[in-house]
């Protein structure tokens, strides 16, 4: 089986990996355990490189908001007769309206107004396995990506299944690891799971967007539009006219 | 302060981290700040509200741009907006759901109050721990690597390394030195999120 330095782990944790490789990087994690393990306590550094980041971030943001507050310019009040100005306001939101009406929306604009995580339920039971299905699918739940992630992947191959991989596909894309994301949703659609197939081209199509990347997604979208009873048909059309 | 286009913000804001200027921000406050702290006020918020929502999304915004998913942003004003404002209605959701647990349960929320606030000391205290372990230059590579994402060749001409290799060696050695600190503490792990 192929191995894996730590530079690849980073790539593949930060996003940076090729497709291809992501393939073979997640079989590793199912099948190897210790690598699965190493993986893991990687990802936990990283989130603490987040935190400390966040930390210098956040005294750098306020040391800008008090140069700001100082420098803020006392608000202008209007002068014009109460009339002109509802007539102004009036104006503009019209014209406001035709052009938000005519305007197209970039990709991302798409992601912000069509995107919502898919809920998802998993039950408790007992086996070692389900005990991490749990705890992932508590995690999903709680919008903690990250550690559903982290639950998930450390599940056996044996035990997983579509509705896992499912989860782990929107795990990814809330977590803006793209690549990962869209091989999970790719496979779904491929194999034409009963289930998710459907769901997976509408997240596929919403990775696509908040990665930046119109012109597959547009693909995506014409194929859930025309598709009889596909999920999100709707959306799909509305979106078509807007982009 | 004029405001400026879509592409000089975001490119400042990108790049912000190699010239160390703030002029992207300076720009949001001076275009924006009033908007959203109206929007705030309208929307039951205070100003102090305001500033950590708005301190709150230039960090969101920051970290977009430092991972390339502004690029498509056809007006960055409206797009911080909505982040202010989702950034709000979820506070106020946050808050909303508080009020009816008070409301319901009068001991209960002290307590989840009490541990939560113990819980944000703790990790304040390991955050703090931690930055005085790992020690000054281990913690700026480590951030300009994994949190700026910033090239090896450019963190060697920050830190003054002699080569990309010497550079990339610390890196390994830090985050070597962080996984040890973290193993040393396994009850941290909690604290994450």
């Amino acid at each position: 089986m192929k191995e894996f330095n730590e530079d690849q782990m980073d790539d593949y944790l930060l996003g940076r990996m090729k497709k291809n490789e992501v393939q073979v990087f997640n079989d590793k994690i199912s099948k190897d355990k210790a690598f699965a393990q190493r993986v893991q306590e990687r990802q936990v550094s990283l989130k603490y490189v987040e935190q400390l980041g966040d930390l210098d971030l956040r005294d750098r943001v306020k040391k800008v908001h008090e140069t700001a507050m100082k420098n803020l310019a006392p608000e202008q009040s209007f002068s014009i007769i109460p009339l002109l100005k509802y007539a102004a306001v009036i104006a503009l939101i019209v014209i406001g309206g035709i052009w938000f009406l005519q305007k197209e929306l970039s990709s991302i604009e798409v992601y912000h107004k069509y995107y919502e995580a898919y809920a998802l339920n998993f039950g408790a039971r007992g086996s070692a396995g389900e005990e991490l299905l749990e705890a992932g699918g508590r995690y999903y739940g709680n919008q903690e990506y990250e550690n559903a992630l982290a639950q998930f992947n450390a599940i056996p191959l044996a035990k997983s299944s579509a509705k896992i991989n499912f989860a782990k596909g929107i795990s990814f894309l809330e977590t803006n690891q793209f690549t990962q994301a869209n091989a999970i949703f790719q496979q779904l659609i491929d194999q034409k799971d009963p289930i998710y197939e459907d769901h997976a081209r509408w997240y596929l199509a919403m990775s696509y967007c908040k990665e930046g990347k119109m012109k597959e997604a547009k693909i995506l979208f014409q194929i859930i539009a025309t598709k009889p009873n596909s999920f999100k048909q709707k959306e799909a059309i509305e979106i078509l006219k807007k982009i | 302060m004029q405001p400026f286009s879509n592409k000089k913000t975001i490119a400042l804001l990108k790049s912000s981290v190699l010239l160390d200027n703030d002029e992207a921000m300076n720009s949001l406050y001076a275009v924006m700040y009033r908007k959203v702290l109206h929007f705030i006020l309208k929307n039951s918020g205070s100003e102090q509200d305001a500033d950590d929502v708005f301190q709150d999304s230039l960090m969101v915004l920051y970290k977009l741009a430092k991972r390339d998913q502004l690029d498509d942003v056809t007006n960055i004003q409206s797009y911080f907006f909505s982040i202010c404002r989702n950034l709000w209605y979820k506070a106020l959701k946050k808050k909303q759901k508080t009020t009816t647990l008070t409301e319901a349960h009068h001991s209960l929320p002290e307590a989840a109050m009490q541990i939560s606030a113990m819980l944000a000391l703790e990790k304040s205290d390991f955050l703090d721990q931690l930055l005085k372990s790992l020690g000054e230059s281990c913690r700026k590579v480590l951030i300009y690597y994994y949190y700026d994402r910033l090239k090896m060749k450019e963190i060697m001409k920050r830190m003054n390394f002699s080569s990309e290799q010497v550079a990339k060696n610390k890196k390994s050695g830090c985050m070597k030195k962080l996984k040890e600190l973290i193993a040393a503490n396994p009850g941290f792990k909690d604290l994450l999120n």
